[in-house]
């Protein structure tokens, strides 16, 4: 009977146990996720608020954090969506390559009009399936005056560290934006992933030349 | 979202006794409509915009506007005005929406947010707005208006609409910014006759010359960095609505949907080559696609059906007889894998569209199951054949089988080639 009782103890204790051990586990992730984010948004700061770095470097120095935390393979796939499907091998190679210029222009564009904003992360959230992670921030004003944004981002783990997928800001999700955009415009020009293409190109000589 | 501006004389007309009988009618048919409109949102899928030709000519005719007046305005503001004085007024703008604010907090049953929205409008109302001192109190502004109010309660926003001078909007949000403008606004109600609807659109002016200049780059940016200006914005706006109908923290799951429900993508790891190989299924609803989808042939397997299998599953599709199919899946070498045959194809593409359409029928039953392309002469020429189930016991495959064939559509149990021509798509 005491060795029932035992068995029976040992059973209770691995059954209990063996979620937990789910939950530490989803938890002890959601917190790298969280220091992931925080690390790469110190980054880009820090290379954004360096007044003393040339235009080229800074550039170049920002285009490496983004090749290397975010999945540009991933999120070029997503936001040509199902037209990535029709598209041959050799579109599919140039279309990423554009697509990855592209997000690199866009985004530095705005190094000018930095402010001495910060970001905080403010918290996490496992996707339904386990397979994305959110994790949650702020941009803020350390002065006080400003608007807090609220910028999401969606992580999914890339062996012991992160990818990133997609970046909401204020709920808007750039990613979603820029797929439907996107397929606006494939879709008034007859479904041509070369109409694309080429806008794609004529856009990124634009954002070249603007510096 | 700024209101109807009118200083035309229907506004005269509108403020008189006649006039709050027009507006009432106006009211209930803007208000049924946008009750009909709970089209569930759709951003993954793009905006439902069945007025997109004169959306574009209006879009066009507002940002011509805007780099013609609204813009040199902002900038003249942003240059000579200093920040404090412009952050100011900002304030002052939004506290003198407080009264709509609060009306829809109620409207929606956020007792608890009307209270955050009453308790800044006394504490900012000791500097007239000006100062913004409730958020130093942890109380941050919020704003809603009636559009919101209706998504809360179910409406979808019907289809998209860009109104002239007031921007994207959509049939929900427009109907909500009339109601705004017409009954809950107090401010509004000034019944000086033109006064009150000349300073209405001056406060709308003003509301739209802050928002300019206090995101001036911003927008500059957006209309240079996109391909399809139109397009970005209607989705910007869209998810953004959606996004303030759950107050900033929509539910990620279904408003930014869990994309692995679309994307089941492998690992990565592969480097180059991986991703290559590795295509993002299609999006789209599988009813959508059934359509393109063709069906070549269903082909009976004589060894493992009784009966002749019915016609071609996707309801739009042509389904060929095909002659029985040749042995050949019993001349393959001893101890293949068996799967559940679905169908054959032209081509890869068209096999996967009918996977789409097929697990979109049976959720439950082909969930669990990946397709699996294969490319294979037959007797009848070289198709390529939807398996799934590749592998699984005996059992499942029966049961499998049996739930499709009980669906109305063909499934055969089969030996799966290890080695197809061309091979396999996971």
């Amino acid at each position: 009977m005491a060795m029932t009782g035992l068995l029976r103890a040992f059973l209770l204790a691995v059954a209990v146990a063996a979620p937990l051990c789910g939950a530490v586990q989803a938890s002890e992730r959601g917190a790298r996720a969280e220091a992931f984010v925080a690390a790469l948004t110190g980054e880009a700061l820090a290379v954004i608020a360096d007044k003393t770095m040339k235009p080229d470097t800074r550039h170049r120095r920002f285009a490496e954090l983004l090749y290397r935390d975010f999945d540009l393979h991933w999120i070029g796939r997503f936001v040509l969506g199902r037209n990535w499907r029709a598209a041959e091998d050799d579109q599919r190679a140039e279309y990423l390559a554009l697509f990855a210029e592209t997000i690199v222009f866009t985004y530095s564009r705005r190094f000018e009009a930095y402010d001495g904003q910060m970001v905080r992360v403010t918290g996490h959230r496992e996707g339904k399936r386990k397979k994305y992670v959110f994790v949650f921030s702020e941009i803020y004003d350390p002065e006080g005056a400003g608007p807090v944004i609220s910028l999401t981002w969606r992580l999914f783990a890339e062996g012991e560290g992160f990818k990133i997928a997609d970046v909401a800001i204020e709920g808007v999700s750039m990613g979603i934006a820029q797929r439907n955009e996107y397929a606006s415009v494939i879709q008034r020009n007859g479904g041509r992933v070369d109409a694309l293409i080429a806008a794609m190109r004529t856009n990124l000589e634009r954002l070249r030349a603007d510096g | 979202m700024r209101a109807i501006a009118t200083g035309s004389p229907s506004g005269r007309f509108a403020a008189g006794r006649a006039g709050s009988l027009l507006r009432g009618a106006a009211l209930a048919c803007f208000v049924s409509l946008a009750g009909c409109a709970t089209a569930p949102d759709r951003p993954i899928e793009g905006a439902a915009d069945p007025l997109e030709g004169v959306n574009r000519a209006v879009f066009a005719l507002n940002d011509g506007f805007d780099r013609a007046v609204l813009r040199p305005v902002a900038y003249a503001y942003k240059e000579a005005v200093p920040g404090a004085i412009r952050q100011a007024f900002g304030n002052f703008l939004r506290w003198l929406r407080s009264p709509v604010i609060l009306a829809n907090d109620l409207l929606q049953g956020d007792l608890e947010q009307a209270g955050v929205t009453a308790s800044r409008f006394a504490i900012n109302g000791l500097t007239v707005g000006l100062a913004d001192m409730a958020r130093d109190f942890g109380l941050r502004h919020r704003d809603e208006d009636f559009g919101q109010t209706l998504g809360v309660h179910g409406a979808g926003e019907g289809f998209y609409l860009v109104l002239p001078l007031l921007g994207p909007s959509s049939l929900r949000d427009a109907a909500g910014t009339a109601v705004d403008a017409f009954f809950l606004d107090p401010l509004n109600r000034i019944r000086a006759e033109e006064a009150g609807w000349r300073l209405a659109a001056a406060r709308r002016g003003a509301e739209g010359v802050d928002f300019r200049a206090l995101y001036f780059e911003e927008v500059d940016d957006l209309r240079a960095s996109s391909l399809d200006y139109y397009a970005r914005v209607r989705s910007i706006y869209l998810q953004q609505r959606r996004a303030a109908i759950h107050n900033g923290a929509p539910p990620l799951d279904e408003s930014l949907p869990d994309l692995s429900e679309e994307f089941d993508l492998p690992a990565f790891g592969g480097g180059e080559k991986a991703w290559a190989e590795t295509a993002p299924p299609d999006e789209g609803t599988p009813r959508e696609e059934g359509a393109a989808a063709e069906i070549v042939e269903p082909e009976p397997e004589a060894a493992e059906t009784a009966a002749a299998p019915p016609a071609a599953a996707p309801p739009a599709a042509e389904a060929g007889e095909a002659p029985p199919a040749p042995a050949e899946d019993t001349q393959i070498a001893a101890a293949p894998a068996r799967g559940v045959h679905l169908a054959s194809y032209r081509s890869r593409a068209d096999a996967m569209k009918g996977w789409r359409v097929l697990s979109g029928k049976y959720p439950d039953d082909l969930g669990p199951y990946e397709p699996e392309a294969i490319r294979t002469e037959t007797g009848v020429g070289l198709f390529t054949r939807l398996y799934t189930a590749v592998g699984a016991p005996e059992p499942a495959l029966s049961r499998l089988r049996d739930r499709i064939r009980a669906g109305g559509d063909y499934a055969a149990i089969l030996a799966v080639p290890a080695d197809g021509m061309g091979g396999r798509w996971r």
